[in-house]
């Protein structure tokens, strides 16, 4: 990897997150302006935890303190928000977002306090929004099946219904590590938190058990069921398995749910490369070609293949850390990253497949423009929706975790 | 006993056909206004639909499919739906606040548009309901004048969102 770039990288996206953060606390999905210029509580709390990565703690705090009290009255996140917090969704239910939430206020609770945690940690700010703490955790709870002791939701990290309506792997875990979170920030305020543990517990075991293939030896996507409180889930209408590789089979170890060197992650994460390292461009794509929702073409996306990155540097794999972060240095475009790429030819094909089912919007319209006149478009490249803020973010986390390992080594 | 899963909707429609037999239109349109009021306050704030320079448009009607599948189920433009169209017309006339109206393409726009509303006024917006339309052939696209004035737009500029959307409408930051 050129060490030089992955730095000047490194700092630009400090510089973005930064920039792209509104007075009122909310990190633009993408800069005004620009394609997504909203909140949304994903890619929201992925840019805290980025800012917590990169000790800009004043940053994460003011992002908290904007989706905190944007939490919808049942306790909700919502899929995006405004500048000034209304609910501007558009979407179902997409619960990893009250996960996500809780595990970043977790974070951050543990970044204040640092080494010196019982004088230091952050509890009067926990202790401010312990409503909207309880609140969020109850809406996990009401979400889950009792039969299967997994949390139900419509859409989770690729807001795909077709393969993300019922019990999904990202959504669960992010809930999961929520709960968790939550019990961690209990704890330390004192408060009874052992109901919380015990459901979080319950959901662990269930993601152990059920989304996890022996004989595939692998974490599968998700297991589709239409109702969340179908009883017996047997007999739901969707009733049925998404096994087909997914990014985010890797959640459970990202979240902590499990150890890095644990053999059910190691081998999932094996087929996740073999089968989603995009042997034309390099990177990592979300998931399989043929799922054919690929806006402005299939290809590997910057932020997944961070985050993938994470598990080499946690196991000491220097070599594939290294070709991972190093393909994403490789990909910015004056210290920029773009959500995805692809080529020229499978942007056509893209638009090929939607002009002719007639499911392309006009919204598509504007990006289409964007890839076209992009200065990379000349190189064969499509660079879609450029910058995109959540890659920048995933950078920052993902090469402050290699410097730690492999610097201080 | 798989459309047994979906009858609820329909069953909510037959409810609405038997309530204007039973109570009337007036009341009948109060208690479609009171639930999407209702169900308003169990969101909290928010601001529904695709920006476009300074109005917002829907591109689907979020009920049409339903709607269209009573139609397909009960015959075209049940007697009472047509009552209380009828109703909100003639009482919007003579409404001095007429502005503040739904543009009524069909009997939801009452709900739709009373739980559009309150959720904005929760984040302090004032609501115009400019226009809607129902994707079923022959049906009128439904206009409130008064709140397109209002918005400063003319007929044939919401008429070119409508062509992509389903309802037209414009937040207006209260003071």
């Amino acid at each position: 990897m050129d060490i030089i770039a992955a730095e000047k990288l490194f700092k630009n996206c400090m510089k973005i997150l930064k920039e792209n953060q509104h007075q009122n606390g909310g990190f633009y999905a993408s800069p005004p302006g620009t394609r997504y210029p909203f909140i949304y509580p994903r890619d929201h709390s992925i840019c805290i935890l980025g800012a917590i990565a990169a000790d800009m703690l004043n940053e994460a705090k003011r992002g908290l303190e904007f989706m905190l009290a944007a939490q919808k009255p049942s306790g909700e996140f919502s899929q995006r928000y405004d500048v000034d917090g209304n609910d501007t969704s558009y979407k179902d239910l997409q619960i990893d977002g009250n996960g996500l939430v809780l595990y970043a206020l977790n974070q951050y609770l543990k970044a204040t306090g640092g080494l010196f945690f019982d004088t230091l940690a952050d509890r009067a700010f926990c202790l401010q929004y312990w409503e909207a703490i309880e609140k969020a955790v109850d809406f996990i709870l009401q979400n889950k099946n009792d039969e299967i002791n997994l949390i139900h939701t419509i859409n989770s990290i690729h807001e795909y219904p077709a393969y993300e309506h019922g019990f999904e792997i990202y959504a669960n875990s992010t809930c999961c590590a929520g709960l968790f979170g939550a019990v961690e920030i209990g704890e330390a305020l004192n408060k009874d938190v052992e109901e919380w543990r015990e459901q979080a517990e319950l959901v662990r075991q269930s993601i152990l058990e059920r989304l996890y293939s022996p004989r595939r030896r692998s974490f599968i996507k998700c297991i589709r069921v239409k109702y969340k409180s179908s009883d017996p889930i047997g007999y739901d209408a969707f009733a049925s398995s998404v096994i087909d590789v997914d990014a985010v089979e890797y959640a459970p170890a990202h979240f902590g749910l499990i150890k890095e060197t644990d053999l059910r992650n190691i081998k999932t994460v094996q087929r996740i490369n073999k089968m989603l390292w995009d042997e034309e461009l390099g990177g990592l794509n979300r998931y399989p070609e043929l799922w054919d929702r690929n806006n402005g073409g299939y290809g590997p996306w910057l932020h997944f293949t961070c985050q993938l990155s994470n598990h080499y540097t946690a196991i000491g794999d220097q070599d594939m850390a290294e070709k991972y972060l190093g393909w994403v240095v490789e990909m910015a475009h004056e210290n920029l990253l773009p959500e995805h790429i692809s080529t020229v030819e499978r942007f056509e094909m893209w638009l090929e497949d939607y002009t002719n089912a007639k499911i392309l919007r006009d919204s598509k319209l504007t990006m289409i423009e964007n890839i076209r006149s992009h200065p990379k478009w000349k190189e064969g490249f499509a660079y879609v929706t450029m910058p995109l803020i959540w890659p920048h973010a995933e950078f920052i986390r993902a090469y402050t975790n290699y410097k730690h390992k492999f610097y201080t080594d | 006993m798989i459309r047994l899963g979906s009858m609820l909707p329909q069953a909510f429609m037959v409810g609405i056909t038997e309530l204007v037999k039973m109570v009337g239109p007036e009341k009948t349109c109060i208690l479609l206004s009171r639930m999407g009021k209702e169900l308003a306050e169990t969101q909290g704030q928010g601001l529904e639909g695709v920006p476009e320079n300074d109005l917002h448009y829907l591109p689907i009607c979020p009920f049409a499919d339903e709607i269209i599948r009573f139609v397909d189920l009960f015959g075209e433009r049940p007697e009472e739906f047509q009552v209380i169209v009828k109703y909100v017309a003639e009482k919007e006339a003579g409404n001095k606040d007429k502005v503040e109206c739904p543009a009524m393409a069909s009997i939801l726009c009452l709900l739709h548009n009373a739980y559009r509303k309150k959720r904005a006024e929760m984040a302090g917006f004032e609501t115009l309901h400019l226009a809607s339309k129902l994707s079923i052939a022959g049906a009128k696209l439904a206009y409130n004048e008064e709140a397109i004035e209002k918005a400063g737009k003319t007929k044939q500029e919401v008429d070119r969102i409508l062509e992509k959307g389903a309802c037209v409408f414009k937040f207006i930051k209260k003071e």
